[in-house]
């Protein structure tokens, strides 16, 4: 019967989505903690604003907790007006340096797909 | 604190959770479930919903959590080694386990004993590998509770000796039902699990 939840849109999009994802979600991730930290459901909800980053939330949990447990994030409980406190995720200096490397290679890589997927310049 | 977690619909997503994650380390599967659980308290608070738990809004954030057996696969998909575990047959699963106890039986069969006792392991530990149903982590346990009979049965063989006033053929038989002790504790924990593994995926 708790299956009823069923994936959401994003998931409907199968395989391929799904594999481009898994590489560079770690990296959005980072990206979205680089001005400031944020706190889990808010960070999930920024995720969520870009179709083909959404994905099931609650898929991201995982991902947090190695980010955390390697080392490129950290967290912290902050108090809330309304609610149970909010745990803050936040970028380390770790975390920090990953996501500049992930930078500087995105541009690189990105051009090298493009490369090969458009007809004729692969010649 | 409110009494959002115990809503019904919530409990009866997390523990969906604990159950398609069983395969998890302990401290893992504890980890995730805190993580959902503040995910929903906050996700709730957040929807202005805190002081009344409706049950719209609670559908809402499961829903937009996704299905416990994806969250559950993602996290053991971050575990070293941790593929997904898929459930196995019966009847495979019925053979392996039996051939986890074979080996310190077949030991008492005259002449050939070693021998069977011997192929009797390697099959066990074949099957227990190349199975899909039990993570690394459970094959290391079970693989040591299996080979355990080369040291416990010297042990107590000769602490059983001594108990009967020398080395005799009935020290090295009182010995043996002790040192079963341990394979049978592999096959149980081994049948458990893939038993909690094949309820898991008829939910």
């Amino acid at each position: 019967m708790v299956d009823g939840y069923a994936s959401i849109p994003g998931d409907a999009d199968g395989r391929v989505a799904s594999q481009l994802r898994k590489g560079v979600l770690e990296y959005c991730v980072l990206a979205l903690l680089r001005d400031g930290p944020r706190y889990g459901v808010e960070l999930l909800a920024e995720l969520a604003k870009v179709e083909v980053m959404a994905t099931s939330q609650g898929t991201i949990y995982p991902l947090l907790s190695r980010l955390r447990r390697t080392g490129l994030a950290d967290t912290f409980l902050r108090d809330s007006e309304s609610g149970p406190p909010r745990r803050y995720y936040t970028l380390t200096d770790t975390g920090r340096s990953a996501l500049e490397e992930f930078t500087a290679n995105w541009p690189s890589f990105r051009a090298a797909v493009d490369h090969f997927l458009t007809p004729g310049e692969s010649t | 604190m409110n009494d959002t977690l115990t809503h019904p619909l919530v409990r009866a997503y997390l523990s969906a959770v604990e159950e398609r994650g069983a395969a998890l380390p302990e401290d893992r599967r504890r980890e995730l479930l805190a993580d959902l659980s503040e995910h929903i308290e906050v996700a709730l608070a957040d929807a202005g919903a805190a002081g009344t738990v409706g049950e719209e809004a609670v559908r809402e954030v499961l829903g937009r959590l996704g299905a416990p057996g994806d969250i559950a696969a993602a996290a053991l998909a971050e575990e070293p080694g941790g593929e997904l575990p898929a459930p196995a047959a019966g009847g495979r699963t019925a053979v392996t386990l039996g051939l986890v106890v074979a080996p310190l039986p077949l030991a008492v069969v005259p002449a050939i004993g070693g021998v069977l006792s011997l192929a009797a392991t390697i099959a066990a530990l074949v099957l227990l590998w190349k199975s899909p149903q039990w993570v690394r982590r459970e094959k290391r346990q079970a693989t040591l509770l299996v080979l355990s009979p080369v040291v416990t049965l010297p042990v107590l063989a000769l602490v059983c000796s001594a108990a009967l006033g020398g080395l005799s053929p009935a020290a090295l038989l009182s010995a043996l039902p002790v040192a079963l002790c341990l394979p049978v504790a592999a096959a149980v924990r081994l049948g458990r699990s893939a038993a909690r593994l094949r309820r898991a995926s008829a939910l």
